[in-house]
């Protein structure tokens, strides 16, 4: 009977297992649920009353043990015949435990184990160190950080501490000079880090730091820090030594004359760039610390006799009062000017050394950021956004043409499009016979209204242009071009578009990316759509409005003090460079708005060789006549 | 508080733009009229014809550009008491709204001219849509039948054509281009009497009709439109000669050769080739062409109540042809031909004010340099100047130099030919 | 006070100072001259000039010797009261020349540009536009109007170099019009025209010595002037008296005519911008000074609650005459009237004022 019913439970099963679908186990999918916990308090749990006397009393404990462990070996040294190596060992735990006994007072020690962990002074005890340490760093969980415990070999041997990031450091550098005349110490005397630094390590920078903060900055920055037992602070050492990009030529401002280098994104080599272009002992740089978690490092940089020391303050106090957790130079560019919602851009980004440095000898000041190829130059002007890296290396009538064609490009990139619009609609009456002819003509049998067409190809290019920067390398650029060619062609022969209406975008989409600046080139394509309704609804009058209140925008607007459209708006004494290009020979002044404290920057007469005689053989000298 | 003004203001805004939206007019919702004809019809009405162009004729796109049948423009007439009722009948047939910016030219039939054109003309001036820069046409005929039969071979558009008759009048003279803004300007202010272009439509058959006042020595006929002999395939329309009005009534024409020398005392002659009897040889001719060599002297004074004018003529010239073969090019040949040219020139402006003192109507604008001899304006505007005109005494000089002789400079006399019985 | 005027020099005041005294000349102003004067129109603005600048002198010296702005010489000089009675009449003239400016205007863009819109649209959008302009402040608009002014100078030149060949100086005789006495009953009223200088002396704190204002008014009033002048004589020289007079719009007239080939023509449609710029320019900065001398007599704290109503109800009352030719008179009745008294009144009247003050204090020195 029981075979048979297990039999049969076992056809069932099968039975079972061969109809009825189970679907297969897997296991429900990861969902970011919300947090259960309602109160929003940042502060970990490790600052709780009772952790933080669970802190102190552990501190209390383990000095409590090192101080038992010494008693007991001096007593058993005492009992029998002590050698000097251990009196010496003894002394020196003694010495140890005396100073940290410093740091033991109730009230040192409560504020101390208040304080956020970081903000803590290093401690004298090694050990006590090294809990702290791993606590910031999350040692447990973090593999990146290495601690190196070692013996220094004196007499009787001292336990040091060499902590850093791996990958960061220079990993020879660390051998050479810092474990290697560790390791040939004799002896320690006096102030163990001053001796250490002065006398042993053959590092070129070395720095004592007595808290935490600095130690977790150099750390995260690639230095490395040693830690003596019995010693009240730490010695950070400079064996900065990650992987960098080389430096290569410049991708956005390309010249044909000047130079061909371009910043990386370590700040230090940034900052050296500069300084081969700019060799005067005024150039100073300020590094100042940004973002709360990021603590990306930013330098300002300024000539001391020549930027205004009004302007300097203003822009240290910008920086250093920006609290936020991650930042970058684009997002600097945002946190830091004066009118963030209005498209144009009040901060000028290169990525040229020696753009930065003529600005810098014009009396600006430059922000650099770790991280980010791109300087960041304040106060401009909208004409200096106008200017590209060629201008310093061409000749008067060049210069101001490729000025003249920049600006001309600027105005037709902004206005073409509604003028078109305006025209067809409004004023049929303001073009020739023929011209309004040939544009009704072509118009005949597209069936959309003009304004449609034009936002239909204007909306076209944008998506070819958007496309071509995803795509990457050469096939990115044949896009662009044949994106370009095919539709514009396919759209007409198919009648949906009128010829003269490509032309027309065509002519203003080259004409935007004339603009040097990356980002005026992108305000210039908003600004372009709202002309284009203002001109498609209120013909000339709206195309007029437009262009007044864009005006009336430009001059209210003020880069770090300097107004917008300086030297023509508030009319400050021109210095050849703004519509005109003058000769490099001529430009005396620095530019009158930044009210530098020091104007002039030539002598009137720069070209000394042409007043003075020629010297040698029989030369007859034009010049005695002049 | 500012995000809200700021929506409130776009909103504002927004209307106010969608608002001006609703008067955009598409170029293919505008008809353009290109020419404007009026004749006379019974009653008090006026025919107006209009000349619309179709701009698919001028397309470039493929397909569309074929020949339209009947040539790319279309004329359409209607009988209306004025010209803005007879615009408006006009969108009544049309399936575009007719859009009058581009009008290149107001033709006026003879009849129409001889009884008034001021009402026609001050309509036109005040109506924002005309524009001052038309051509102003009187036609010898019907002007519908001159739109009719305009179909220039040259040009694809008769608006082109219209345009471009003035450029050619610069290089002739015997026509001129006035348009509506100067005959207003010289119907309202005191001064000279206003003029017109007189066209024609020619028969093509070639006949010689010309005018018979003709001058002695100018080998030229002087022709007013219809007349000139031509035959051919081209257009039969013709421009030539100039209607002159008494205040906006015409009174009468000057031909070809009267309309050059009116040109060429309003300084407006850049060239002009004149054809005249050899002096030496009068069976041939020599042809030259004379342009202003700087602006005529015109002083005109009041003595004793009468105008006397005192006309100081500069012409510069160039021989453009001696069939005779004579050098004249030297020194004391040339001042006979210079002498017979301003001969020629002369008796030509004394006919020409002469026939306009008969018709009463001052067209070179003697009564403009009369203007300093008045204190005030309000004596000048009360003094009838083309009263003053009808009888006032005119002494003419003309002076003439000949520069140019063309390619040549010393023409040589044909080779002996041999006797014949 | 939050609407301090800033900081502008004398190409800002400049621009001031030709912006409001030449975007009339845009409107109906030259027909009316020709109107009065016949040939000799074009003499008219060099005897406003004159008239304006010798009692503008005045205020300046006067000035020189009281300092501050235009308020507080008047405050100083004769009372709190007769300031107010001086700062109310200032906001009244601002203010009907930003109303006839704005009707006028939208008047010209109906009949040049877009002939079927609804007026009260146009005037709203003018006023909006404007108001966003006084909301920004003085600085801007001057320095909008500053960079305008090259661009609109180059415009005018070249239209009255296009016109060349239509002119005729015939047209211009007889030389003395109807009589030297027709042209000084024209010519001394219409000063008024350059009431609006006095711009410079109320916001005289904002400019840096008295001598920026005295260069900021000769060269605003000579460009003026001197443009004034030439396109008179050019419009006297193609038109002459009967058919000048008859115009509504004698600028845009001109610009029709010029056709100097078959592409160089009809380009009456981009002197439009130049207009619409200008008088926007014109009617923001009335509005602005409006603005800023009513929260000055009220010493009110800051000027932004005022822009929107004042800004609305000038757009009523830019609605408010029944055609065109009434708002022309209106025009030019303020002007020659109620301008014109401004212009003799307050230089004199502050003149006297500084004297019998001087005298008083020279008498009560000479009696201690």
């Amino acid at each position: 009977m029981e075979g048979l019913a297990n039999s049969l439970t076992k056809i069932i099963s099968s039975l079972k297992n061969l109809l009825i679908y189970e679907p297969p186990s897997i296991p429900t999918p990861f969902v970011l649920e919300e947090k259960q916990s309602e109160n929003e308090s940042e502060k970990p749990a490790e600052s709780s009353a009772l952790t933080e006397s669970a802190d102190e009393l552990n501190q209390l404990l383990r000095f409590a043990q090192h101080l038992e462990a010494t008693i007991e070996q001096a007593k058993s040294a005492i009992s029998q015949e002590p050698t000097p190596d251990k009196i010496d060992s003894i002394l020196q735990q003694i010495k140890v435990l005396e100073a940290q006994k410093a740091e033991l007072s109730p009230i040192l020690l409560a504020y101390n184990s208040g304080e956020n962990t970081e903000s803590r002074n290093i401690s004298a005890s090694l050990e006590e160190n090294s809990l702290i340490i791993k606590k910031i760093f999350q040692v447990s969980d973090n593999e990146d950080i290495i601690i190196r415990d070692f013996f220094i070999p004196t007499n009787p041997p001292r336990k040091a501490m060499l902590v850093f990031t791996q990958g960061l450091v220079d990993n020879k550098d660390i051998t050479s000079s810092i474990l290697m005349p560790l390791f040939a110490v004799k002896e320690l005397s006096g102030d163990i880090l001053e001796f250490l630094i002065t006398k042993h390590l053959s590092s070129n920078q070395a720095k004592q730091v007595k808290d935490f903060q600095a130690i977790v900055k150099g750390i995260n920055g690639g230095d490395t820090a040693l830690f003596v037992d019995g010693a009240n602070g730490a010695i950070l050492l400079f064996t900065k030594g990650f992987e960098h990009r080389a430096i290569g030529r410049p991708q956005l401002e390309q010249t044909i004359r000047g130079s061909q280098s371009a910043f990386t994104e370590t700040l230090r080599t940034n900052i050296t760039l500069v300084r081969l272009t700019l060799r005067s002992p005024d150039l100073v740089t300020k590094m100042i610390t940004l973002g709360k978690r990021s603590r990306i490092d930013c330098a300002v940089m300024y000539l001391q006799s020549v930027a205004n020391p009004d302007l300097v303050a203003e822009v240290k106090r910008r920086l250093s009062n920006i609290s936020t957790d991650n930042i970058t130079a684009g997002m600097l560019e945002q946190f830091i000017e004066d009118h963030p919602g209005i498209p144009f851009p009040q901060i000028l980004s290169t990525e040229r050394p020696d753009r930065v440095s003529s600005h810098l000898s014009e009396g600006r000041i430059a922000v650099l950021v770790d991280g980010d190829p791109f300087a960041l130059v304040v106060p401009i002007s909208l004409f200096t956004l106008f200017g590209s890296p060629e201008d310093f290396a061409l000749k008067l009538p060049s210069g101001t043409f490729m000025r003249a064609l920049r600006y001309l490009s600027a105005f037709v990139a902004v206005i073409l499009p509604a003028f078109y619009l305006a025209i067809t609609y409004y004023h049929q009456e303001a073009v020739p016979t023929d011209l309004i002819l040939a544009i009704a003509g072509a118009r005949e049998r597209i069936p959309f209204p003009a304004i449609a067409e034009v936002l239909f190809i204007e909306v076209s290019f944008e998506f070819i242009r958007e496309a071509g920067t995803r795509i990457p390398g050469l096939l990115g650029q044949t896009l662009g071009i044949v994106g370009g060619i095919i539709l514009g062609q396919a759209v007409v022969a198919a009648s949906l578009i009128s010829p003269v209406t490509v032309v027309v975008v065509a002519i203003t989409a080259i004409a935007s990316f004339s603009i040097p600046d990356f980002r005026m080139g992108m305000a210039v394509r908003q600004i372009r759509f709202l002309f284009i309704i203002a001109g498609a609804t209120l013909g000339l009058i709206g195309v007029a409005s437009g262009l007044f209140v864009v005006l009336g925008v430009l001059s209210s607007m003020k880069s770090f003090g300097v107004p917008y459209l300086s030297p023509i708006a508030p009319k400050t004494t021109p210095g050849l460079d703004t519509m005109v290009r003058g000769p490099v020979y001529r430009q005396e002044q620095r530019p009158d708005e930044l009210n530098t404290q020091d104007q002039s920057r030539q002598p009137p007469i720069s070209r000394k060789w042409e007043k003075q005689r020629t010297e040698g053989g029989n030369v007859t000298d034009e010049l005695s006549t002049r | 508080m500012r995000y809200k003004l700021m929506v409130v203001a776009i909103f504002v805004g927004l209307s106010i733009l969608l608002a001006g939206c609703r008067w955009s007019q598409e170029t293919d919702d505008v008809a353009f009229i290109t020419a404007i004809g009026v004749d006379k019809a019974e009653g008090e009405k006026i025919k107006v014809t209009f000349q619309v162009v179709i701009p698919r004729a001028v397309s470039s796109l493929q397909g569309i550009g074929q020949e339209i049948q009947g040539g790319p423009t279309m004329i359409s007439s209607i009988v209306a008491p004025n010209i803005t009722e007879a615009r408006n009948l006009l969108a009544t047939s049309m399936s575009r709204t007719p859009n009058l910016s581009h009008v290149q030219a107001l033709l006026i039939g003879e009849e129409v001219a001889r009884s008034g054109t001021g009402d026609i003309v001050s309509s036109i001036m005040r109506f924002r849509e005309y524009r001052g820069g038309m051509f102003m046409v009187v036609v010898r005929g019907k002007s519908e039948d001159f739109l009719t039969s305009t179909k220039p071979k040259l040009e694809l558009l008769p608006s082109k054509f219209f345009e471009a008759f003035g450029k050619s009048s610069e290089q002739v003279g015997y026509y001129l281009r006035v348009e509506v803004h100067d005959l207003y300007l010289r119907l309202k202010n005191p001064g000279g009497s206003a003029y017109a272009t007189y066209v024609g439509i020619n028969p093509l058959t070639g006949e010689d009709t010309p005018l018979d006042t003709k001058m002695p020595n100018d080998k030229a006929k002087g022709y007013l439109p219809k007349d000139i002999p031509r035959a051919g395939t081209e257009n039969p329309t013709e421009f030539a000669g100039t209607v002159v009005f008494n205040g906006d009534k015409m009174v009468g024409a000057i031909d070809t050769s009267e309309t050059r020398i009116l040109a060429m005392l309003h300084n407006d002659l850049p060239r002009g080739v004149f054809t005249l009897d050899d002096p030496l040889e009068p069976q041939h001719e020599v042809s030259l062409n004379m342009r202003n060599g700087s602006s005529p002297k015109i002083d005109v004074d009041l003595i004793d109540g009468r105008e006397v004018i005192k006309i100081n003529v500069f012409l510069e010239g160039e021989i453009t042809g001696i069939p005779s073969g004579i050098n004249y090019e030297k020194p004391e040949y040339r001042e006979l031909l210079e002498a017979a040219i301003s001969d020629v020139v002369t008796q030509e402006i004394q006919g020409l004010i002469r026939h306009t003192q008969e018709l009463g109507s001052d067209v070179v604008g003697f009564g403009y340099e009369l203007r300093s001899h008045f204190a005030t304006y309000r004596e000048l505007r009360e003094t009838n100047l083309a009263e003053l005109y009808k009888t006032a005494s005119v002494d003419v000089k003309v002076t003439t130099k000949l520069r140019r002789t063309g390619l040549m400079w010393k023409t040589s006399p044909y080779a002996l030919t041999a006797t014949s019985e | 006070m939050s609407y301090q005027p800033g900081k502008m020099g004398v190409a800002a005041g400049t621009a001031i100072v030709f912006t409001t005294t030449f975007t009339s000349f845009f409107l109906s102003v030259w027909s009316v001259f020709t109107d009065q004067a016949a040939t000799a129109a074009w003499l008219v603005p060099s005897i406003n000039a004159v008239c304006f600048l010798s009692l503008f002198w005045i205020v300046l010296y006067v000035m020189q010797r009281v300092p501050g702005d235009l308020y507080e010489v008047a405050e100083r000089l004769l009372g709190k009261t007769g300031a107010r009675l001086i700062t109310l009449y200032f906001i009244t003239t601002f203010f009907i020349d930003a109303v006839l400016t704005l009707r006028q205007f939208a008047e010209n863009t109906l009949l040049t540009a877009i002939p079927s819109l609804d007026i009260s649209l146009v005037a709203g959008w003018y006023v909006l536009i404007a108001s966003f302009y006084v909301y920004l402040g003085i600085e801007p608009i001057a320095r909008a109007a500053y960079i305008v002014l090259p661009v609109g100078l180059t415009a005018l030149t070249l239209l009255l170099l296009g016109l060349y060949t239509k002119f005729h100086l015939y047209n211009l005789r007889p030389w003395l019009g109807d009589g030297l006495g027709v042209l000084l009953k024209s010519g001394v009223p219409s000063s008024g025209f350059y009431l609006h200088t006095f711009i410079l002396a109320i916001l005289a704190p904002a400019f840096q010595n008295l001598r920026t204002i005295r260069t900021a008014a000769l060269l605003g009033i000579g460009l003026t002037t001197i443009f004034r002048t030439l396109t008179l004589i050019m419009y006297m020289g193609i038109f002459s008296v009967e058919v000048g007079r008859e115009k509504v719009l004698p600028f845009y007239e001109m610009a029709r005519l010029i056709y100097l080939s078959r592409y160089l023509q009809r380009v009456e449609a981009f002197y439009i911008i130049l207009w619409v710029i200008l008088g926007l320019a014109t009617i923001a900065i009335d509005l602005y000074m409006a603005n800023y001398l009513l929260t000055r007599l009220f010493n009110l704290q800051s000027m932004r609650p005022l822009i929107l109503p004042l800004a609305i109800i000038a757009a009523q009352l830019a609605l408010i005459p029944a055609d065109i030719a009434t708002a022309i008179e209106l025009n030019v009745k303020a002007d020659t009237i109620y301008f014109a008294a401004g212009v003799l009144v307050v230089p004199v009247v502050l003149l006297m004022a500084n004297l019998i003050k001087g005298k008083r204090k020279a008498k009560s020195c000479a009696t201690n």
